[in-house]
């Protein structure tokens, strides 16, 4: 699912004045972009491509919840007489374009892309996710809780991206990386071939995004690292503060645990998905009330494992994409960045 | 949308056994897909669970207790918890469910043959071993002794009473059935229990002397293994139950000699979807609802102990 090896990839440029015409010639697609509402911006359904808002380096909230909805209806069930039952399906086929994706959660939907699919496929997700098409836009102007260089990515990575933008000033330069991407493209008359200079421009934009992240971080050895700091004191110090809000798995980029309820309404039945975080009790918690993860100190560190041992003993890869945002939204400043550094020098 | 893992199929109840009474009760279901197709495509093996539904009320993870050797239907042993536990003890027979599986791994009877089988079961934990002794003896040629050790609080906390009485007669299992609680003494007197259950030596449980083959017991699961003596040579020793008792029969068991890869049980962690997306039932890296929830006390040492 992430972008096919076989593509070779093109470059093309497009003026910055004709984006929103390309956006508005898509019309077969809903399209999610940045959009400022008062001081926060998120990623919303546009139709005015006017209102999109790339001048903030990232959103509030990730985008993996145009793949992952924060709530979705997983079956109608009806019952009938005599204790017949008849279960419907949703019909996935709307067509989705993520514009202006960072290039951190695009590595996120291709972590997501490992884990909804594998022994048992994940039918809703791996639908949407072939029906989504991912326009990255490579950062010029990281945020300081940004460490993406520190876990395998970078501000012009292409992982799971379908074409990656860059802004070269009144142009943006644009790498169609897939098929997916090029069909776009190929669409309208509004991409040029990019110049030798303009390729140029785009490489130099890049170097100065890379060295505007200084702090590079030891994140690499803490799966070994973690092996044997399970029982350490360090977990009962760091986790004192966490108000077990959440906060932080919610708006990750690969966090993606769930939840499956049932809504009951007369014959009608709705089963639900939502998310779900490992910070709260009730994740863990048995009828009989014992509860495997009973203390913050536990699910704090079954974040931290998770993201930097469990996942890597899985798939080889850290289940961290650097974007900072469980650090920048936590209410009570927690910091993954120095955890990571405390943790690898122990 | 083709091979959806969390659309259930629907099944019918046939049969409804109540195994015990109370605020714990344990009713057995026994239930046959309505889809004649899938009546006949669904295959599982001893250990293996299933995702119970009952739509308006949501989803629970069983253990299959049913044989596969015995095929056209499936058992399950539900014991008295919450929300969805309740409902399905609401229902009747003819009353459909939803069922999702199997999920899972099972305890590797094909590696096991030739072996002798000990299980040792407390409560609602024999729901998994019932799958594996009844497919063991349905194949009995395959594996050498096969010794129950089944207990419960009182008499009437015993579940699988007809059944168990049964096996009892039978001469090529030995079966070992103990009660918690002394009758007539310590102010706690079982009104069901009959005469001729042996009262375990609680100072030397070693020194209690069982007839050969099958008896009865008053007394802890744990010191029942210890009176029962059984050898680790060649054998397999299986224990669920609730983590108290699995606890000391391991530890009694370790006594005698059994090895960890000798002892295997069952894990339980809350479940959501059952095929390792949710997240919430991970030890370590390992997810329970498909890595699990078979593992052997030698694989338990490599894991975490967050559970
Ligand atoms: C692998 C496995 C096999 C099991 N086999 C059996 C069996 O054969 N017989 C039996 O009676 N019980 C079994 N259980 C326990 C059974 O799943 C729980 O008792 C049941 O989910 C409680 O659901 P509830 O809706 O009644 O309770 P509620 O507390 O209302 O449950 C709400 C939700 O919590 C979760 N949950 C709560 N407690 C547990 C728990 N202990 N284990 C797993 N999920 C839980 C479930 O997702 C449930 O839908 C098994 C559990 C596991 C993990
Ligand atoms: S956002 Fe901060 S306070 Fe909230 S759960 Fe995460 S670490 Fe704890
Ligand atoms: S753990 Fe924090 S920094 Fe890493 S991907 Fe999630 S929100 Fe971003
Ligand atoms: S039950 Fe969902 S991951 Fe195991």
């Amino acid at each position: 699912m992430t972008s096919s090896n076989s593509f070779k990839a093109e470059n093309f440029v497009i003026k910055k004045e004709d984006v929103a015409q390309f956006l508005k010639g898509l019309s077969d697609y809903t399209i999610y972009a940045p959009v400022q509402e008062e001081d926060t911006v998120l990623f919303k359904v546009i139709q005015n491509p006017d209102k999109i808002a790339l001048h903030i380096t990232n959103t509030v909230k990730s985008p993996k919840f145009v793949v992952l909805p924060q709530t979705e209806t997983m079956l109608k069930v009806t019952k009938g007489k005599e204790n017949s039952i008849k279960i419907d399906e949703p019909v996935l086929d709307e067509k989705n374009i993520l514009f202006g994706i960072r290039p951190c959660d695009a590595r996120g939907i291709a972590i997501l892309d490992k884990v909804f699919s594998g022994d048992y496929k994940d039918p809703y997700y791996v639908k949407r996710r072939a029906n989504t098409i991912m326009i990255g836009l490579a950062c010029t102007d990281p945020h300081r809780n940004c460490f993406c260089t520190s876990v395998g990515g970078a501000p012009d990575s292409t992982d799971g991206l379908d074409m990656l933008w860059t802004d070269i000033g009144d142009l943006y330069f644009v790498t169609v990386l897939t098929k997916k991407g090029m069909k776009l493209v190929k669409e309208t008359v509004i991409f040029s071939k990019a110049t030798s200079e303009n390729t140029r421009v785009m490489n130099k934009v890049h170097k100065t995004a890379h060295e505007k992240i200084t702090e590079k971080l030891n994140a690499d050895a803490l799966p070994k690292k973690l092996e044997n700091l399970f029982e350490d004191k360090y977990w009962d110090e760091v986790s004192m503060k966490c108000l077990g809000c959440g906060s932080c798995t919610y708006l990750c980029p690969t966090c993606y645990c769930f939840d499956i309820n049932d809504i009951e309404y007369r014959d009608k039945v709705k089963r639900v998905r939502t998310w779900d975080s490992c910070q709260f009790s009730s994740y863990t918690i048995h009828t009989s009330g014992h509860n495997p993860r009973p203390n913050k100190e536990n699910r704090m560190r079954n974040r931290v494992y998770h993201k930097y041992k469990y996942h890597h003993d899985n798939y080889n890869e850290l289940g961290c994409v650097g974007c900072g945002r469980c650090i920048t939204y936590c209410p009570v400043d927690m910091n993954l960045k120095a955890t990571i550094k405390e943790l690898a020098e122990k | 949308m083709e091979n959806n893992p969390y659309k259930p199929e629907i099944a019918v109840i046939e049969k409804i056994r109540e195994e015990t009474t109370g605020p714990r009760a344990i009713k057995t279901f026994t239930v046959s897909f309505q889809d004649e197709k899938v009546k006949k495509s669904f295959t599982y093996k001893s250990g293996q669970t299933a995702m119970l539904s009952v739509f308006g009320k949501g989803e629970c993870m069983i253990c299959i207790t049913s044989t596969p050797t015995k095929k056209g239907f499936l058992e399950f042993s539900v014991m008295l918890q919450g929300k969805v536990t309740s409902a399905l003890h609401a229902l009747k027979v003819g009353d459909t469910i939803g069922v999702r599986g199997p999920y899972g791994n099972d305890f590797p009877l094909d590696k096991w043959k030739g072996k002798n089988l000990l299980f040792i079961g407390g409560g609602i934990g024999q729901a998994p071993l019932r799958s594996v002794y009844l497919n063991a003896l349905d194949n009995r040629k395959d594996y050498g002794d096969i010794t129950l050790i089944y207990g419960a609080r009182t008499l009437s906390d015993l579940a699988y009473k007809e059944e168990m009485f049964e096996l009892e007669k039978r001469d090529d299992v030995n079966v070992f059935l103990c009660l918690d609680w002394k009758f007539g003494k310590d102010g706690i007197i079982d009104e069901e229990a009959e005469e001729g259950w042996v009262t375990i030596n609680r100072k030397e449980p070693a020194k209690t002397k069982p007839r050969k083959g099958t008896s009865r017991f008053t007394g802890f699961v744990p010191e029942v293994v210890t009176a029962v003596k059984p050898s680790p040579e060649n054998a397999i020793a299986v224990s669920c139950g609730p983590p108290i008792m699995i606890k000391y029969a391991v530890a009694n068991l370790k006594t005698l000699g059994f090895k960890d890869d000798q002892i295997y049980t069952t894990l339980e962690m809350r479940m959501k979807c059952g095929i390792g997306k949710c997240g919430r039932c991970n030890i370590g890296s390992i997810y329970v609802c498909k890595d699990g929830p078979v593992f052997s006390m030698s694989q338990l040492e490599k894991i975490p102990k967050e559970y």
